[in-house]
């Protein structure tokens, strides 16, 4: 079984002529995101004889990357993708399966099965567990930044063969000092939530290190991440995977541990010999790579300020604020009963009313944002009068551009193009429980028709 | 010199409390009436059972309410105190309840967490809870009530974990140890047979007592002399044992004695109150408080003849609030209910309930993704299953009749519609709907974190005010009169 990592969460597993490709992401970038590392496909056509997606949202999801296989390419998707991801590619003429936890998905010689996992802060997550069906021995496990959960931890323990793991799609691997840079309303606290972040991915790969270690396999490290639009910050990776190389390597020293660019292969048979595959479906560039780490040296040695700058400007007419204001009442309920609502409920930054998450929404040339406060108390909006900022009365809120937000309202623009690009927000607790965590969720909920085609 | 007045605390039933100290009297969470419950027919008799005359009782300074909760928030009470006092609650205590109060003339005082409120010779403070505690339980804040030079100072836990900022101000000695902490037993437990709404907390030792330990290690931080025992103290509308097993808190402090071997572990009768202060505590009855020992008999007598067989037969299922009036009524209620799930399902989306580790339950064997079910029972024992279909993130109505024992989902309940339609329109409040509604219920893990914890936050005043103003309302009619009990 031959691993090929195709940039950030996308992987080829190929034994002879049969190849699966798992959560591809073949374009430079998407919506106002670029790819890091960077690559290209060797040709508009990709062939495989199976997706594999374990997600539905992005990266995993990308449906101008799975236009560019054959519609006659069966795509099998996890049981937790939803049903409007696979009513689009079905409208895009592929054939969808859903497949359960640790149901086999067979491609000719090829056995691959999905398994639930647990990442950074608790969050679900997965991992896929790949094996010959012509040859016994030699299985390989892809982990997106995850450890296996509790029901399939006696799975991992039991897959002797175990040759190969490839870690990835750990993203958000940031740099404290470039996410302090952009939460400027709590710039400490928030670098201080990077280094956590940083910290529970490490603690989320050690758990898995420990669950495998006694297997022995390579460890394949590689680096993924989604770059930013910011003015500052453009085109620099928030992932430093040769750091996390190092470190897991002198955590466990008896187990290799390898960085792996674009095009590289490892097999399951020589898993420490990494070549550049024969006519991989996706190509790297050694020399792309790295100026993007020089950059992003530069960057940690000097670091500036960004600035952040609305997709489009709006006027903030009564009607655009009675537009946001229903929008904002559609989310008192979510918000109150998400992890977000019950964390600001405990929250000790308090005054004598429920007034604990604010919306922020700027609308330049005015140089004061609107502001709407949720009362948890009367649940609802409330807007915040004065003077002061959303972020002196309420622990959690997020500043968004009024224009922003409404393009969100139209479909225009997704969540995940705005977060990290295009927003900023504050919390008082770890990232994992903060509005943007908590718009992900909502706005992942949303049509199918909002994501990029 | 002169000693101060001693302080004198009560458990007056259930989680409502008296403090006195000279002539400053105050009342937590009261509940005066000998039962209480929002229907007439659905009634939870406090235990032990006694009489409360509010007209001997000595005058109250202040009312503090820890929570909104149907067994703390006893409005019938509230509203037949015959003076006003002002209330004293948490920063987070829903609109909806602040409204009520002030409809029936009270003037209530809102607390930062920490902050002091004078009661005369007393001294107030209110902390939210601890963060762990169950979700439902969020909103409940610690009480702690002292002298004015903060000595012999008391701490009720209520529902909640005791919260770390007052665990930490003790450490640090910016507050004395209280001399005492009234800790919460909800261990509730049922005889084999009986429904309970907690069955994820089935003791596997009965004897053993670990749940009413374990509510008393919550407060061994505070390093408290004196622990007093409470809750569990109602007896269950359709019990056929009468109290629950340890609700004689008198038996079950002996019982602990040799347990907690660092302080004294006390069970107080409503007719009794316990003195606060440097010497050993003393009992003394309560003149106001009278108890109903015919009553307290009966129940025993059931109570005893029951744990002796071990066992109950269970109780036959019948709807609390009797049947549909024809196919119409039914099928209102069923599209009522429909949109019901509609809405719950945009709230589920974002739910820690199906965000968490919890929601691993049960995946393995689930293509659909599959993730609640909803089973209720209509006329002729008809069985409609709503689904909560993952990826498709909303509830989806299932024509089989798969049965009960064929459920794969993590997460699921069976109640009779008529109930859950009430629920779903104020008719029937959420505690109530757990407690006796419930025909069965299933969820993995923890229960502060589990399915029913999150229908008491999605039912709760807070989420669902236009529900708790129609069952204030209720209370408030005087065809509920026998639940203030009492003399007047």
């Amino acid at each position: 079984v031959q691993l090929t990592y195709g940039g950030h969460p996308t992987w080829f597993v190929s034994e002879d002529r049969f190849r699966i490709a798992i959560s591809p992401l073949l374009r430079r970038s998407v919506g106002p995101w670029t790819v890091y590392p960077p690559r290209r496909p060797r040709a508009r056509r990709v062939r495989a004889d199976a997706i594999v997606l374990p997600e539905g949202t992005l990266p995993h999801f990308d449906l101008a990357s799975i236009r560019r296989f054959a519609p006659s390419t069966p795509v099998y998707v996890g049981p937790l993708v939803d049903a409007d991801v696979i009513a689009a590619m079905e409208a895009s003429g592929f054939t969808v399966h859903r497949v359960g936890w640790a149901e086999p998905i067979r491609a000719g010689t090829l056995e691959l099965e999905l398994l639930a996992a647990i990442g950074p802060f608790d969050s679900l997550g997965h991992h896929a567990l790949i094996r010959s069906r012509r040859r016994a021995g030699g299985s390989a496990l892809i982990a997106w930044d995850a450890y296996a959960a509790p029901p399939y931890e006696q799975r991992l323990a039991d897959a002797s063969d175990l040759r190969l793991v490839a870690l990835c799609d750990y993203a958000t691997l940031t740099p404290p000092r470039i996410l302090g840079s952009l939460l400027d309303v709590a710039e400490l606290a928030a670098a201080a939530h990077a280094a956590s972040r940083w910290h529970e991915s490490l603690r989320t790969l050690t758990r898995l290190l420990g669950q495998v270690r006694k297997l022995r396999p390579a460890l394949l490290v590689s680096g993924g991440s989604l770059m930013r639009r910011y003015e500052g910050l453009a085109r620099i990776p928030g992932c430093r995977e040769w750091l996390l190389a190092d470190s897991l390597q002198a955590l466990a020293p008896d187990v290799r541990c390898h960085l792996i660019d674009v095009g590289m292969s490892a097999t399951a048979d020589h898993p420490t010999r990494l070549a550049r595959g024969t006519r991989p479906a996706i190509l790297g560039s050694a020399s792309a790579i790295a100026t993007y780490r020089k950059r992003q040296d530069r960057f940690l040695q000097a670091p500036r300020p960004v600035k952040l700058h609305p997709g489009r400007l709006a006027r903030g007419t009564p009607a655009t604020r009675e537009r946001v204001r229903a929008a904002l009442d559609e989310l008192i309920g979510p918000l109150t009963m998400s992890s977000v609502g019950q964390a600001a409920v405990s929250s000790m930054k308090t005054g004598l009313d429920g007034r604990r998450i604010a919306f922020s929404l700027l609308d330049p040339p005015s140089p004061s944002p609107m502001s709407w406060v949720l009362d948890l108390n009367a649940m609802r909006f409330v807007p915040l009068e004065g003077r002061r900022h959303a972020a002196e009365v309420c622990p959690y809120g997020v500043e968004i551009f009024l224009g922003d937000f409404l393009s969100l309202l139209d479909g225009d623009l997704t969540i995940e193009s705005l977060v990290g690009a295009g927003l900023r927000a504050w919390y008082p607790d770890h990232p994992s429980n903060s509005l943007v965590q908590f718009l992900l969720h909502h706005h992942r909920c949303r049509p199918v028709g909002t994501l990029w085609s | 010199m002169t000693a101060p007045a001693p302080l004198w605390l009560a458990c007056l039933g259930q989680q409502s409390f008296s403090v006195r100290c000279g002539a400053d009297h105050v009342l937590i969470d009261p509940m005066l009436a000998r039962s209480f419950g929002t229907a007439p027919a659905l009634q939870f008799e406090i235990y032990p059972p006694r009489d409360i005359r509010v007209d001997r009782m000595p005058p109250v300074r202040a009312v503090i309410l820890t929570n909104e909760h149907l067994d703390h928030f006893h409005l019938p009470t509230l509203t037949r105190l015959p003076s006003r006092p002002d209330i004293y609650c948490g920063s987070m205590m829903p609109r909806c309840v602040l409204e009520v109060l002030h409809g029936i003339g009270y003037r209530v005082r809102l607390l930062h967490d920490n902050e002091e409120a004078r009661l005369g010779s007393l001294r107030l403070r209110l902390f939210r809870g601890g963060a762990e505690s169950a979700l439902c339980e969020q909103r409940v804040y610690n009480v702690w009530i002292s002298r004015a030079d903060h000595r012999d100072a008391v701490v009720f836990q209520s529902d909640a974990l005791v919260a770390s900022e007052l665990q930490a101000l003790v450490s640090s000695g910016a507050l004395p140890r209280p001399r005492c902490v009234v800790v919460t037993d909800n261990s509730q437990r049922s005889l084999p047979g009986a429904r309970s709404p907690w069955a994820n907390l089935e003791v596997p030792d009965p004897a053993g007592l670990v749940a009413v330990r374990s509510a008393i290690s919550a407060a061994e931080p505070l390093g408290a002399t004196d622990i007093v025992l409470h809750a569990s103290g109602y007896t269950h509308p359709h019990s056929q044992h009468g109290p629950y097993l340890w609700a004689d808190h008198r038996w079950v402090a002996e019982q602990l004695a040799e347990l907690c071997p660092g302080a004294r572990v006390h069970g107080l009768d409503p007719w009794e109150a316990i003195s606060i202060g440097p010497v050993p505590p003393v009992r003394e009855p309560l003149s106001w408080v009278v108890p109903d020992r015919d009553r307290h008999r009966q129940l025993w007598r059931q109570h005893e003849q029951a744990w002796r067989r071990g066992s109950v037969k269970p109780p036959a299922s019948r709807p609390l609030l009797g049947c549909f009036v024809g196919d119409d009524q039914e099928a209102r209620a069923r599209t009522d209910v429909a949109t019901e799930l509609e809405r719950m399902s945009r709230i589920l989306r974002v739910a820690p309930l199906l965000t968490t580790l919890s929601s691993f339950g049960g995946l393995e064997s689930q293509r659909e993704g599959v993730s609640i079910v909803v089973r209720l029972v209509g006329t002729n024992g008809r069985v409609t299953r709503w689904v909560y279909e993952r990826p498709r993130r909303c509830f989806v109505e299932r024509s089989d009749d798969r049965p009960r024992a064929a459920e794969r989902a993590p997460f699921g309940l069976e109640a009779h519609l008529i109930d859950f339609h009430a629920l779903t329109t104020g008719d029937l409040q959420i505690w109530e709907f757990v407690t006796c509604g419930l025909r069965d219920h299933w969820s993995p893990g923890d229960r502060t974190d589990g399915l029913l914890a999150f229908l008491f936050a999605y039912f709760g005043e807070q989420m669902r005010p236009e529900l708790a103003a129609k069952t204030f309302a209720q209370l408030m009619q005087p065809s509920t009169e026998h639940n203030t009990g009492g003399s007047p």
